[in-house]
């Protein structure tokens, strides 16, 4: 029994590190890109939002929304800055560079956000669901179904609308999609922009179930999407999620096996094991044998 | 139809054009011949408006394409169809059909519909294949692709950068009877290729493009006829 609530547990926090893979997923996916500043704005965002709060006086879904702006706003700034001028093959490291360049400048705005070491962040109040001896708190399980909702609007938007096709042609050929009239560049920004949403989702589960953000939130966030999405398959979305969620299982259960000082030793293991037997992630194989782009541009 | 007049297009201090005048008429299949390195390819990326021109001019029925960018020249009516296919290689036949026609807009849900379907009659290989990833078709198969990806544009002109290359001769004169098919049917072509042989039986009339000038224009009696051409070419003595 204590096997599956650990597990129930485990899912809650995958199903965050999940958006947080899918953020960075995206991103590598579609652009060929690794944007390092990805945390910095979802502590943007988040300070955004705790800034504001006494202002607006929302509450929590509030802080929901202003985190998710927050976090949108200052990825499609990022990607104006740093990635817009540099979308030729050879700009991929320059982007890069730039990209860490302006994570120190969103930790620093964010720090004059907000100058207290820890910050309360409202959480959302719903009760404990027992289901016999398994429990599962109410916010987590209400983050659960926040997160499916928002993979299912992604999968719908990329697979079904005429926007997703225009952007999985630029992600599958730039070049070709450019012939045919795409707009890359501003297909850039709105794959920026959604990663940012992707990822203030994201922010706003985390913190809420936590109830407080400090400023290395941006930090272990780049941390957590990172290696979510390295376990996956980089630059794959489903990847993103199973990586996120596989994450999520082995950081809980190492945590309840071993104790929290072991749990993060088990999870970078993970990824070392990962990293040697199968280098392009568990679901990214195709992609690191065959997406010769890929290999050229980062 | 297609008028290109003194077009120069460098790469950085290279020029790769040198001042390149054509002229492609409506309902013809007008053909650019030259060897490697000519300037075929930066003349046709220059048309597509994929590159930027440093001088001349080119208009397309009466309007100038000059610094339009590849999205605007597409909607003027200018379709390119690239060396070596590039076709969205993860993405279905039909999902590639439906990209190429990404500048039609949503009213047209319907024509895009009624043109699909005319491309399956066209091209029945690709309905056969039409959820099939565009990356696992044979190169025939993916020319056809790229061939009927970009007439879901509604062009005036095709342009088609070498499509015989990389391909079985079998696939070429399939290729090649589609060309003749599609010029039948009154569209207006203007053809990338080094294989002359092939191209005299489709071509209404020829340049010849060598270190960025035409250096020949003619019709393909006035080509067999060209003692250096026949010899480079055609393989005559």
């Amino acid at each position: 029994m204590e096997v599956i609530q650990t597990s129930l547990d485990g899912l809650m926090v995958g199903s965050t590190y999940a958006l947080l893979g899918l953020g960075f997923a995206l991103v590598f996916g579609i652009m060929r890109r690794i944007n390092l500043a990805f945390g910095a704005c979802l502590l943007f965002g988040a300070s955004l939002a705790i800034y504001l709060e006494p202002l607006l006086g929302w509450g929590a879904w509030g802080l929901f929304l202003v985190t998710m702006a927050g976090a949108a706003l200052a990825s499609a700034y990022v990607e104006r800055l740093c990635f817009a001028p540099h979308s030729q093959r050879r700009g991929a490291v320059t982007a890069m560079i730039a990209s860490f360049a302006i994570w120190m400048q969103l930790d620093e705005i964010s720090s004059q956000l907000l100058p207290q070491r820890t910050h309360a962040y409202q959480g959302l109040e719903v009760p404990t669901l027992w289901l016999g001896e398994l429990s599962v708190r109410g916010d987590q399980l209400l983050h659960f179904g926040m997160a499916l909702v928002s993979i299912m609007l992604l999968y719908i938007l990329l697979y079904k609308t005429r926007l997703g096709l225009l952007i999985r042609a630029t992600a599958d050929n730039p070049e070709s999609a450019h012939l045919l009239g795409a707009r890359v560049s501003w297909l850039g920004f709105v794959v920026f922009f959604l990663a940012g949403i992707l990822g203030g989702v994201a922010a706003f589960m985390i913190l809420s179930a936590d109830g407080y953000a400090t400023p290395l939130f941006g930090l272990w966030s780049t941390f957590k999407g990172l290696m979510a999405m390295i376990i996956g398959g980089v630059g794959s979305l489903l990847g993103a999620v199973v990586g996120g969620l596989i994450l999520g299982l082995v950081e809980t259960h190492a945590g309840a096996a071993l104790g929290a000082e072991f749990r993060d030793m088990v999870t970078f293991g993970l990824v070392f094991l990962v990293l040697i037997i199968r280098p392009g992630g568990l679901m990214g194989v195709k992609i690191y044998r065959t997406d010769n782009a890929a290999q050229e541009r980062v | 139809m297609l008028s290109v007049n003194n077009l120069v297009t460098s790469y950085g201090l290279i020029k790769a054009l040198k001042g390149v005048s054509i002229e492609a008429k409506q309902g013809d299949v007008t053909c650019i011949l030259g060897p490697n390195g000519a300037g075929k390819t930066t003349l046709m990326f220059t048309l597509a408006g994929i590159l930027s021109e440093d001088a001349g001019s080119v208009s397309l029925l009466g309007h100038s394409l000059n610094g339009l960018g590849a999205p605007k020249v597409l909607r003027q009516g200018l379709a390119l169809v690239p060396e070596n296919r590039l076709v969205f290689a993860d993405m279905s036949v039909h999902e590639n059909l439906l990209a190429g026609a990404f500048t039609q807009s949503r009213a047209m849900a319907a024509q895009v519909s009624d043109d699909i379907d005319k491309m399956y009659t066209r091209f029945p290989i690709l309905k056969a294949r039409h959820d099939q990833p565009a990356g696992t078709l044979s190169g025939g198969e993916q020319q056809m692709l790229a061939l009927a990806r970009a007439l879901m544009s509604r062009p005036s002109i095709l342009l088609m950068d070498e499509p015989s290359v990389g391909l079985s001769p079998l696939i070429v004169d399939e290729i090649f009877a589609i060309i003749k098919q599609l010029n039948e049917d009154g569209m207006s072509i203007l053809l990338v290729e080094q294989n002359a042989t092939k191209a005299l039986q489709v071509a209404d009339y020829f340049y010849l493009l060598d270190q960025g000038k035409v250096t020949f224009s003619g019709t393909p009696d006035q080509l067999k006829d060209d003692d250096v051409i026949k010899r480079a070419y055609l393989g005559g003595s």
